[in-house]
């Protein structure tokens, strides 16, 4: 791979880092090589303990304590970086190779503003009078694409928005000059329209300085979208390396194929995802052979007593893989899944004019200055069985109205009807408790969702206490067993304590105990967005399942389009606490009328070459609700706002029995 | 003689087998719950915890027979012949002493005429005496019972190792009852006003802080003036100043738990406040608690000491760990120095103080799920 070595600006070769954990090793990065040439975007991909921070990391000398580097080489300038003393390592690190974090909250002192923020990272490498460096200041913002840089210089952190405060991150990397960027998940908590602001804002950065990027992402679309060059990583090592496009059209290694096909999107509607079975190793688990044999379906008895090595396939395609060119097997398609023939009964759910105002308070009194409008006013249906997606991005109210449904927010106005009876708004808790097993939630982060002082049996039990009051411990505990098989877990998990358990087994968890009280509407509210893509894959397969075989309706609450387009019949975008569309799954996405899902849908990385969609960049971010903009809440935003959307709400206009939207001008 | 029954030791026998027969009932009920049979195996494997357990109980032990006692027959001080009523013809009863004084009484009838250092054999002053040849001079009297005071005598001759052995019950009782009066008044009002908010919570916030801004001194000085000195006095007032603390920070954690998404599951699964306090909230914080109690625990039997200083504390009549803490700060003046009372103390605080945090931090990680 690095057969001219020169030509690279970073060459990283067999580099081990192994953590201490009471005096044994533990190996977190094995054997990693990869190289890097001036201006080139390599993107590092892998799902979470692959290894590929702590590689990144290890290159700036920002390891923690108890880990070492064992092994290699990383030449930066024809200097190894790793063989530096720390005084040295440190003078590169932040000037010649700079580093952006994911989380732009925390990266940011919050007691100072940002401009003396920049400013002492321009004191740590050039000495400049205090008028200059302030004018520098100021220009690195406007290079960041922040309007108002002279204002914005005195803001404090918490006054910017996230994309605002990872522009912020970026100046502080410019502040250097460096010739590397690490950009370590830059974009990972961000909204996919900032995220694509700051994707045209490195390619951009990139362009005019030739400054390289070294991508470190688990979004595989993304990086089929930015990319140059792709080294995939597996459990602390590479598996595989090559040119984007070699990698997306001919992936090689059984995971990467693998995890390709387990990312949901429209083509794969109808059938099961390719889930790969089990989940990411932990490094402290021993491995013999091939670190992905145990989860691999053509593993061969070599693969788990012997570990591969590279071999090179030719134009810069490289992997580790015993099988690499082995035909994988087919997945078997859902059948039965076709919607069409099904009779729909009576709504199970119906939502009109869904009102959630937070009071604002202030003073001694508390009195009521003004509403944080989180939901305004928005109606939908759902029918047994179906599955509707309502998306958007943060801030946009969506979970409000998940945690409206299940009583957790309180309502301002409008009617949550269920099995076409009963309306549950206004009624006393105490009356309202028999409903509360209609709707169930379940929530994005699985590591809080599940009390730590309780056994699985007792989380699953709480809700079977209450609603089912009759059934003996023995009737009870034979219906948790069929439960916790039906999700997928063996049987002595109830017994157990909850981090015992991975990620995608909590979420199987979170589940169970939502049937437990036979609920008719399955509230999934970001449900798999803190998953790794191979478990996500297994969850949403459990969803589909489980869907068809109790006749579950669900709300599934997300902002990830290619999980909409795979699960979801019908859409509805919201945007600052109303619905701007609302259709079938396949009309919305063929072709949004309102020109934010339209901008929602161009922003959203996709495995599809990238170059046949129009590009529509949203500029600036989604606004407070507390003081939304009048008329159209979209218009500051809008590219085809007029004057009467600043003025008046649009209308509802209908394109199909099934799609409406509301929008002045809708695109055609 | 005992003026009411509540002074009787019938009561006080009574009240150490009802609290005991508690705790052992307590412990039964626990120990069929398969969490804390569990926490209990976790415990027994640490080692440390085994043996502050041990200590501990060794202290327990002393504080129970220190609480049970009785009153046996007026004997004449010659003849041991029993006292009779002179006209009832009834044997008359002493006041009484506990099971411990009973146990101690060969070491404490063990009286010297003043100082004596630990083990030693001659007194610790020199007195002046008549030599044979009729000269005065200087020399160290030798004891009346040498070697056998492990931690010497007091100016008045008293053995120090049964001051600190008589200490031990005020100690645990002024640590404990103050828990035990403090914990619950936190737990109640922290978790409500923390889990409710609202008007709960502005009301508990506003009695807190009226509480916390009265002087501690003050307020347990104006309370023992009031009601008079003694231990449950004393451990009353302390408890009373002294719950704020916890319940705020028992609030800050539980409001922290009300937004966890494991509380808003059980919620919306229609589970009733009470029983999502108890049941989740609780058991969440009980680390908390269990931190603060045994920090509490050893700064309570200091502060007692502050208090015996300033004439607010326990009786003059109680023994207490304070009370020879101030005893010894006269007594370290003196050239050469007596030290030996503050070590008896020292040492004894140290022995309860010290095991009590190891097994306190090995009943939290037991009872954390994760770290098992």
């Amino acid at each position: 791979m690095s057969s001219q070595p020169e030509q690279h600006l970073l060459a990283v070769s067999g580099l081990r880092i192994a953590f201490r954990q009471g005096g044994a090793g533990v190996t977190a990065v094995q054997d990693a090589s990869f190289a890097i040439k001036p201006g080139e975007m390599l993107a590092l991909v892998g799902e979470s303990g692959s290894g590929k921070s702590i590689t990144a990391l290890s290159l700036l000398g920002l390891l923690p304590p108890n880990a070492v580097v064992e092994a290699g080489q990383a030449h930066f300038q024809g200097r190894d970086l790793l063989a530096l003393p720390a005084s040295e390592s440190r003078a590169i690190a932040g000037r010649r190779i700079a580093m952006i974090f994911q989380e732009p909250m925390t990266a940011l002192n919050p007691v100072l503003t940002v401009g003396w923020q920049i400013g002492e990272v321009l004191k740590q490498h050039h000495q400049l009078p205090r008028a200059e460096r302030q004018r520098r200041v100021v220009d690195l913002l406007a290079q960041v694409g922040i309007p108002d840089p002279e204002q914005r210089a005195s803001d404090y952190p918490h006054q910017l928005s996230g994309g605002m405060r990872q522009r912020v991150m970026i100046a502080m990397a410019l502040a250097g000059q460096p010739e590397l960027l690490i950009a370590d998940e830059p974009t990972t908590a961000l909204d996919v329209t900032v995220q694509a602001q700051i994707m045209d804002l490195l390619q951009a950065l990139r362009r005019q300085y030739g400054t390289a990027i070294l991508l470190i992402t688990h979004n595989l679309a993304l990086v089929n979208e930015q990319a140059d060059r792709v080294a995939v990583m597996y459990a602390g090592s590479i598996v595989e390396t090559a040119g984007c496009d070699d990698l997306f059209r001919r992936p090689a290694h059984p995971y990467t194929r693998l995890l390709l096909r387990s990312i949901p999107s429209v083509d794969q509607r109808g059938q099961r995802l390719a889930a790969i079975t089990g989940s990411v190793p932990k490094p402290e688990e021993a491995i013999p052979g091939c670190r992905f044999a145990p989860r691999c379906p053509l593993a061969t008895p070599q693969c788990q007593a012997e570990a591969p090595l590279f071999r090179d396939l030719g134009h810069g395609h490289g992997v580790v893989c015993h099988l690499a060119e082995a035909p994988l097997p087919e997945v078997q398609t859902d059948t039965a899944a076709s919607k069409d023939d099904v009779v729909l009964p009576s709504p199970v759910l119906q939502v009109t004019g869904l009102q959630v105002w937070f009071p604002r308070q202030s003073g001694l009194l508390r009195r009521t200055i003004g509403y944080v409008k989180a939901v305004d006013g928005i109606d939908f249906t759902l029918w047994p069985g179906e599955t509707l997606a309502l998306v958007g991005e943060s801030g946009c109210g969506k979970t409000t109205v998940g945690k409206a449904l299940v009583g957790l927010a309180p309502v301002n106005a409008g009617r949550i009807v269920v099995h076409g009876k009963t309306d549950l708004t206004g009624l006393h808790p105490r009356a309202l408790r028999p409903f509360r097993q209609t709707i169930q939630m379940i929530f994005q982060d699985p590591f809080s969702s599940l009390d730590p002082r309780l056994t699985i049996g007792e989380t699953i039990a709480e809700g079977m206490e209450i609603h089912q009051p009759g059934l003996t411990s023995h009737e009870r505990q034979s219906r948790m067993a069929d439960l916790i098989a039906k999700v997928g877990l063996p049987a002595d998990a109830l017994r157990r304590y909850p981090h015992q358990f991975s990620g995608g087994q909590r979420q199987r968890i979170g589940l169970a105990r939502s049937l437990a009280v036979n609920p008719a509407v399955v509230i999934c509210d970001e449900c798999t967005s803190a998953l790794d893509v191979s478990v996500q894959a297994q969850i949403l397969n459990l969803l589909k399942d489980l869907q068809h075989e109790l006749g579950l309706a669900y709300l599934f609450i997300t902002h990830d389009l290619g999980v909409v387009s795979f699960l979801a019949e019908r859409i509805a975008v919201m945007y600052l606490g109303r619905i701007v569309e609302h259709g079938q799954t396949a009309e919305v996405m063929a072709a949004p009328r309102h020109p934010y899902t339209k901008a929602l849908l161009a922003a959203a990385p996709t495995l599809d070459s990238a170059d046949g969609r129009p590009k529509l960049r949203l500029p600036g971010d989604v606004p407070s609700p507390i003081n939304p903009p009048a008329g159209c809440h979209f218009h500051p935003r809008c590219p085809y706002a007029q004057a009467v959307c600043r003025t008046m709400p649009p209308p509802s206009a209908s394109f199909s029995p099934t799609h409406s939207c509301t929008c002045h001008f809708p695109v055609a | 003689m005992p003026a009411t029954f509540f002074q009787s030791w019938w009561f006080q026998n009574l009240l150490t087998l009802g609290l005991l027969t508690g705790a052992a009932l307590l412990a039964w009920r626990l120990s069929r719950r398969e969490y804390w049979r569990n926490a209990f195996h976790e415990i027994c494997r640490n080692r440390l915890a085994v043996i502050s357990f041990i200590i501990l109980c060794g202290y327990g032990a002393i504080a129970i027979l220190d609480s049970v006692g009785w009153r046996r027959p007026l004997r004449h001080p010659e003849t041991g012949e029993v006292a009779r009523h002179p006209e009832t013809g009834k044997v008359i009863l002493d006041q009484g002493a506990s099971a411990l004084d009973y146990l101690l009484a060969p070491i404490s009838a063990k009286r010297e005429k003043t100082y004596s250092a630990p083990l030693a054999a001659t007194d610790y002053t020199p007195t002046t005496a008549m030599s044979s040849t009729g000269q005065p001079q200087r020399v160290h009297a030798p004891l009346t019972y040498p070697r056998s005071h492990l931690f010497g005598t007091d100016r008045i001759g008293q053995d120090v190792f049964c001051q600190a052995c008589k200490s031990i019950r005020t100690g645990i009782i002024i640590g404990l009852l103050t828990t035990i009066l403090a914990v619950p008044f936190a737990l109640v009002f922290g978790t409500a006003a923390g889990y409710y908010g609202g008007w709960i919570d502005d009301a508990t916030q506003y009695v807190c802080a009226v509480l916390s801004s009265i002087p501690t001194v003050l307020f347990i000085a104006a309370f023992m003036i009031i009601f008079g000195q003694g231990l449950p006095q004393l451990a009353l007032a302390m408890g009373i100043a002294s719950w704020t603390g916890l319940c705020r920070l028992l609030r800050g954690e539980t409001i922290r738990l009300r937004e966890t998404d494991f509380v808003l599951a059980a919620k919306a699964m229609g589970v009733p406040s009470w029983r999502i306090i108890l049941r989740h909230i609780v058991p969440n914080v009980l680390h908390l608690i269990l931190i603060t109690t045994v920090i509490r625990f050893s700064s309570e039997v200091l502060a007692e000491a502050a208090f015996t200083y300033l004439g607010i504390g326990v009786g003059a009549d109680t023994m207490s760990w304070g009370a020879m803490i101030n005893d010894a700060r006269t007594e370290l003046t003196r050239e050469p120095i007596i030290w030996w009372k503050l070590a008896a103390a020292f040492t004894f605080m140290v022995g309860l103080v010290l095991p009590a945090n190891l097994f306190g931090d090995a009943v939290r990680d037991a009872l954390d799920p994760r770290l098992r």
